[in-house]
């Protein structure tokens, strides 16, 4: 690996807001503001060209807003986030650099569209972007798409209603890679599809990612898939990263209070009617997060400076951590 | 006696193109204190074997064949009202959606005082509405809403996820049945609740000695809360027995397969084992072994006839390779 090689994707203190306020009548009248809602506050991180990133966290931790964020669907308040050293905004403006970024979405159900066939579907993109222009060459690619997600071009004649939840997020990923893409971002791929099928896709995606070099942007809630897939990752809360880093550092040895909750949390095959220590808590509105560190309310390690001041990440152990208590040593 | 006893419980649905058979001979106890888990993908017919021993089947649906037995009594062809007066009070039931269980119109308070006073055996006086609300604000005590006496005036939607479907294990739990048939209790919920959940349950039905059948597709989930697993694949069963030999040595080559595909979180593999092709369709079942075209170790009698269930070490497993005949 080149040290000079630019990041695929960076984000730089990167915010972004929504504004949930009641309609203005209804505000004037029971007299309340304006509310906002910081779905994701200044969220720094790098994702090395073909490599996965992967960010977990619970709902409402703002990890969809990220991926949302980061093909330029939105537009970020703060912040900056450069695609291939350029700035995104640019770079989305440039149809030859937006041919390089999609996403996979998590409802295989909800993202095709159900009047159309497979082959119009996924040579949109290649038309759209002007990848091949005569009818025969069309077909040629969205037939080499095919086999590459395990389908045949007589799937194409089909529409999405006739295959299963798997076969439809086979169509999603070969219609993502239609516009020969280097960056994907994924938001909960494999959510909506059942274990054996889940493997099959997590298998289909490190394939295509070893054969096309592609990056990937993984989202997920579920700790064990993001185990398989990332190199590296962030666990947040309430839209802060609170850890990040090297997915084997993090799983080996994890350092800050929630990562811990989290991985504790989960039911494993390894421990048979294991008898659990329940955690107290639960996640806070987002809309009123806690003063100082968000996840105080709910972390063994709390103290009075938790309870006031933001913590800023610190490195340790190769690892970045946003944590008082790891920075003071008295995480045990 | 066990308290439940399913006996090649056969449910089909009569539809223009045929009758389409979605759950085939299964068999199945379950005795009071004991968790039983119930596991499979989308359609292998795990929510429908609830759904028939609650009798909550949807039309066309209907029970073509077999019995149920629930203390010692038939309860598969009881009239509606008998159905319903032992669903609540003997038979609790919790889905995964707590929104949908809960009446969005009634405080929490209401909804449960309410099913107390449906439910309590004829023996019972009749519950004083100020008794009732005493009991309602104990359970939502019991079951971890915080500050429960205030909490009971509040509606459903005033409620997080994690403390719905806490008031929903409250509702099924209050009537004290005997039975709790859990669907998906947790799949709505954040790995944080999950882990609360569970644990409320385990303990709840500990303490009440309820049996439970617990249906899920996680296997962590079962693997944590079952005394034994029934592994569902196609409307059949296709393994059975203690959780901790189904986990560690599955018997039967879906399991297995089933049990590869799920990722560790201990370390990280290169591939994951996965199962080829996906499950059949209730109209294009394959004859003989309904996982036969997808099996590893298929031989020549898998494609002819189906395999019963057949004792496999600690566990039963309905696969030919068992068969020593």
């Amino acid at each position: 690996m080149r040290m000079t090689e630019p990041p695929m994707l960076e984000t730089i203190a990167v915010s972004y807001g929504f504004d949930v306020s009641k309609p203005i009548l209804q505000r004037l009248v029971s007299r309340q503001r304006r509310q906002h809602l910081r779905a994701v506050d200044e969220v720094s991180f790098s994702i090395r060209r073909g490599s996965t990133f992967a960010l977990v966290g619970e709902s409402g931790c703002g990890k969809s807003t990220i991926a949302r964020l980061a093909v330029g669907l939105y537009k970020p308040d703060g912040g900056r986030i450069v695609f291939e050293g350029q700035a995104l905004s640019s770079a989305r403006a440039q149809p030859a650099m937006r041919r390089r970024m999609n996403m996979i979405f998590q409802d295989p159900y909800a993202s095709l569209n159900p009047r159309w066939r497979v082959r119009d579907i996924i040579a949109e993109p290649i038309r759209a972007f002007r990848l091949a222009t005569r009818p025969g060459e069309v077909q040629t690619r969205v037939g080499s798409l095919l086999a590459q997600v395990g389908l045949t071009m007589r799937d194409g004649a089909k529409f999405p209603h006739e295959f299963s939840g798997g076969q439809r997020q086979r169509i999603s990923i070969a219609r993502a890679l239609a516009s020969e893409p280097d960056f994907l971002v994924c938001d909960e791929p494999t959510s909506a599809l059942d274990v054996s099928v889940q493997a099959q896709i997590l298998n289909l995606m490190r394939d295509l990612q070893r054969r096309l070099g592609l990056t990937y942007l993984f989202i997920s809630h579920n700790l064990a898939v993001v185990r398989h897939m990332a190199d590296t990752l962030g666990i947040m809360y309430l839209g802060r990263i609170v850890e990040q880093g090297s997915a084997e550092a993090i799983f080996r040895s994890p350092r800050h209070p929630y990562t811990r909750l989290l991985l504790d949390a989960i039911p494993d095959l390894e421990q048979i009617g294991r008898a659990r220590i329940p955690v107290g808590g639960e996640l806070p509105s987002p809309l009123f997060p806690p003063p100082g560190c968000p996840f105080h309310p709910r972390c063994p390690l709390a103290n009075a400076r938790c309870r006031t001041e933001k913590p800023g990440h610190v490195t340790a152990g190769g690892v970045s951590v946003a944590c008082h208590a790891v920075a003071e040593g008295r995480d045990g | 006696m066990p308290l439940l006893e399913v006996d090649d419980l056969t449910v089909e649905f009569p539809t223009r193109r045929g009758v389409l058979r979605a759950l085939d001979r299964i068999a199945l106890t379950i005795d009071s204190g004991e968790v039983l888990g119930v596991v499979g993908e989308s359609g292998a017919g795990k929510s429908l074997t609830g759904a028939a021993i609650m009798g909550l089947l949807e039309p066309p649906g209907r029970i073509a064949g077999g019995e149920i037995r629930f203390e010692g009594q038939r309860i598969d062809h009881l009239p509606p009202d008998r159905m319903r007066r032992l669903r609540g009070r003997r038979i609790g039931m919790i889905f995964q959606d707590p929104l949908t269980t809960l009446n969005p119109l009634y405080t929490i308070g209401r909804q449960l005082t309410e099913t107390m006073q449906t439910h309590m055996r004829p023996s019972d006086m009749r519950l004083s509405d100020a008794a009732a609300r005493r009991q309602a604000i104990a359970w939502l005590d019991q079951v971890g809403i915080p500050a429960a006496a205030q909490r009971i005036d509040a509606y459903p939607h005033e409620l997080s996820g994690g403390q719905r479907q806490r008031v929903v294990i409250a509702l099924a739990l209050c009537a004290e049945p005997a039975l709790l048939i859990a669907d998906e209790p947790t799949t709505a919920l954040d790995v944080s609740i999950q882990a609360h959940i569970i644990t409320l349950l385990k303990r709840m039905t500990r303490e009440h000695n309820t049996a439970v059948m617990l249906v899920t597709h996680d296997m962590g989930v079962i693997a944590e809360t079952a005394d034994r697993v029934a592994v569902m694949y196609a409307g059949r069963i296709a393994e059975i027995g203690p959780v901790r030999a189904v986990i560690r040595a599955p018997a039967h080559p879906y399991t297995a397969g089933l049990m590869a595909s799920i990722p560790s979180l201990e370390h990280r593999a290169e591939r994951l084992r996965q199962i080829d092709g996906a499950m059949p369709r209730l109209d294009a079942m394959p004859a003989g072994c309904r996982f036969h075209p997808r099996c590893p170790r298929v031989f020549d009698r898998c494609t002819t006839g189906q395999p019963e269930l057949l004792p496999a070490g600690a566990t039963q497993a309905a696969c030919w390779l068992h068969a020593h005949d």
